[in-house]
């Protein structure tokens, strides 16, 4: 996490004012032209500056997931570009999946230094759906930017090709509101990282050494579902501010999930851009966009456990996914995904809430305490 | 006017951009870390509060095994015992290089192999570590954060935020003997940790050991050195022997007088390998070394 070490935050702030500075003082001398092809420098310097290792990695990988565009771009006929875009798509991931599977079998030797690999990873693949779905070229410099893009480099906001090249082609003035903005939230978002998470920390390790029982039961949910809140929204609300500065608008990853009425609505709240990657590249993509409610269960719980196991490989991972998996499941048996807030009572409305709320605690426990500590936790649900 | 517009449009950015770096400098100049008396303060320290002008005559330097066995003031030296925990020579010359320390007349360095490690963990907290880039309170982070969150807990407690009072510490002394037992498990520890270590991890601490005798002559500082004891139930190994070796070459070609007490201290003056019974050994000492230190140069 580059953002909470001194030396590499220096660097990051640095260069975004660098690149402040020069954007604000080349949109003087030249209003048409755009400097955000030149942050790539400050991408490979900051690359550089942790790790040549890592540096060769990302090189590596960027010129060969780019030649895979090429070639994906000049295929004809329908049969060979869908095979060459499945076959691509797959070897996009294969690091991540042979780093993944290197830590289950440790005679495979670890051969790829990878830091943010686990996002970056998914901003090629969706870099293969552009050019396969969008029929359209990607020019390398574009890439290598989209690719590398320093703010989100180590853990997101996930870009999509789509969205970046948007601000990449015209980026959004650096005003003084824009920057006034920017520098509140990512004072928000350290103070989260930094003070609320570590107080939090205490907070958990006090109750977990309390008798549990329900009050201390539901304590713990809610201090572990804050804790991961914190410590995840903080970094988005970091990444993105850092991003302002370098006229890209990063969307948002966290919406207010404690007003989801329900799981559906949730995961477009909650880690937005994970959750809708693994929405729009893999199961809608793979089933159409008209689901049958069968089809919709399938999709919402295989979701889950793909992004369970994008997290990790672990028979405690499935599990998870299939815990979360299972709301969204029932949801869509049972036409209960969407909620529509002023057609429903205040009080069905704020206790969908909370239960959705309540559930997803429950999950959260499983990122802070061990199985063990887990099921003492839920034992005390029921202890007065 | 369009300056003053621009001002006020930035007016956010300005004021905190100068309250952080006006923070920042005024708490580097005032250090309160150092005197506050709810946080456990490093060696260094703890030296600047018994002497704030941190200027000295004569100094006698090294790591703990100088601070367990040298008593200041015991005799009529007027060497001040600068052991500080973790101490290199690479530690040294950076602590006078950057003027936290001044030396007027007399140096001697308290050597042992592990005074030339750069791999050897060091207190993070001492000052010359601190970078450019780094504010003051991230610098201090560690124990400002223990500080917070234990004296939450100690409240918790229904005890006081300020859990603890540092307002009577000192540098650490060693009282007593190691048994038999736990003295063998010490020498393991320091065999497997340091056993096979080389030349290559001491590079830049014999380039500060070069560094310092140059900035002694510079200064018109007197420097010498001086071999701390090795308690005799301990070999020592080949790794530290090469090292030690190494170092007295160096010391040599520069002229720099090296006095041996490696097996100088009887066993029953030891604490453990290297560090002194502050009670028996360190009185010994003092006595044993405090003739040589008095020589005139």
């Amino acid at each position: 996490m580059w953002y909470l070490q001194v030396d590499t935050l220096t660097f990051i702030l640095g260069a975004t004012l660098l690149y402040g500075v020069l954007a604000a003082v080349a949109g003087r001398i030249w209003p048409n032209r755009r400097l955000t092809p030149f942050l790539l420098v400050f991408d490979l310097g900051l690359l550089l500056y942790v790790s040549r290792e890592l540096t060769a990695f990302y090189v590596v990988y960027t010129l060969v997931t780019y030649a895979m565009l090429r070639v994906l771009k000049a295929a004809k006929g329908e049969g060979l570009r869908r095979g060459l875009f499945v076959v691509f798509c797959l070897l996009c991931a294969s690091p991540f999946l042979y780093a993944r599977f290197a830590l289950l079998l440790p005679v495979l030797p670890a051969i790829f230094t990878l830091v943010g690999f686990a996002y970056n990873m998914l901003k090629a693949i969706d870099a293969v759906f552009y050019v396969y779905y969008a029929d359209k070229d990607i020019p390398l410099i574009a890439y290598a930017n989209f690719l590398l893009f320093f703010p989100v480099m180590t853990s997101g906001p996930i870009l999509r090709y789509r969205d970046f090249e948007q601000y990449y082609l015209k980026p959004r003035p650096v005003t003084a509101p824009v920057a006034t903005a920017a520098v509140k939230r990512f004072i928000w978002g350290m103070f989260q990282k930094m003070v609320l998470v570590a107080l939090l920390s205490q907070v958990l390790t006090r109750l977990l050494e309390a008798r549990l029982c329900l009050p201390v039961s539901l304590g713990l949910i809610v201090v572990c579902y804050a804790s991961l809140f914190f410590d995840l929204s903080g970094y988005s609300d970091i990444a993105i501010s850092v991003a302002a500065f370098t006229g890209f608008v990063v969307p948002e990853n966290f919406k207010n999930p404690l007003s989801a009425a329900s799981f559906t609505q949730f995961w477009r709240k909650w880690h937005v851009t994970l959750s809708d990657w693994i929405r729009e590249h893999i199961f809608v993509v793979v089933n159409g966009k008209r689901l049958s409610k069968w089809m919709g269960a399938a999709i919402g719980m295989g979701t889950m456990v793909v992004m369970s196991l994008w997290h990790e490989f672990s028979i405690g991972s499935i599990l998870n996914g299939v815990y979360m998996g299972s709301f969204l499941a029932i949801e869509n048996l049972f036409g209960l995904s969407t909620v529509d807030k002023r057609r429903t009572s205040k009080w069905i409305f704020w206790g969908r809430c909370l239960l959705v709320s309540f559930f997803f605690g429950i999950n959260a426990l499983s990122f802070y305490m061990d199985a063990g500590q887990l099921f003492e936790v839920l034992k005390g649900l029921v202890r007065l | 006017m369009r300056f003053v517009k621009a001002l006020g449009r930035y007016a956010f950015l300005l004021l905190l951009a100068a309250a952080l770096l006006a923070g920042d400098l005024i708490l580097t100049k005032i250090n309160p870390v150092k005197d506050m008396t709810c946080v456990w303060r490093n060696d260094f320290e703890l030296i600047q509060v018994a002497n704030p002008d941190m200027t000295f005559d004569k100094v006698f330097y090294g790591s703990s095994a100088v601070t367990a066995s040298y008593i200041e003031g015991r005799n009529d030296t007027g060497y001040a015992n600068l052991g500080i925990d973790y101490g290199t020579v690479k530690d040294l010359y950076e602590m006078l290089e950057q003027g936290w320390v001044t030396i007027n007349s007399d140096l001697v360095i308290g050597m042992n192999e592990i005074f030339f490690l750069d791999t050897l963990p060091t207190n993070e907290t001492y000052p010359w570590h601190r970078e450019w880039y780094e504010p003051y309170v991230y610098f201090h982070r560690d124990r400002l954060n223990r500080l917070i969150t234990l004296g939450l807990d100690s409240m918790m407690d229904g005890g006081s935020f300020f859990y603890a009072d540092t307002s009577t510490q000192q540098r650490t002394v060693y009282r007593g003997a190691l048994s038999d037992e736990d003295l063998q498990k010490s020498i393991d520890s320091m065999v497997e940790r340091f056993g096979n270590v080389t030349l290559d991890d001491c590079k830049e601490n014999f380039a500060a050991l070069e560094q310092l005798v140059a900035y002694c002559e510079e200064h018109g500082i007197r420097l010498r050195g001086v071999w701390m004891p090795w308690n005799e139930k301990m070999e020592i190994y080949p790794a530290a022997q090469a090292i030690m070796d190494h170092a007295d070459e160096m010391l040599a070609e520069m002229g720099i007088e090296v006095l041996d007490l490696t097996r100088a201290v009887p066993v029953q003056y030891f604490h453990d390998t290297g560090h002194l019974d502050y009670d028996t050994g360190a009185p010994w000492f003092t006595d044993f070394i405090d003739p040589w230190l008095a020589e005139e140069g």
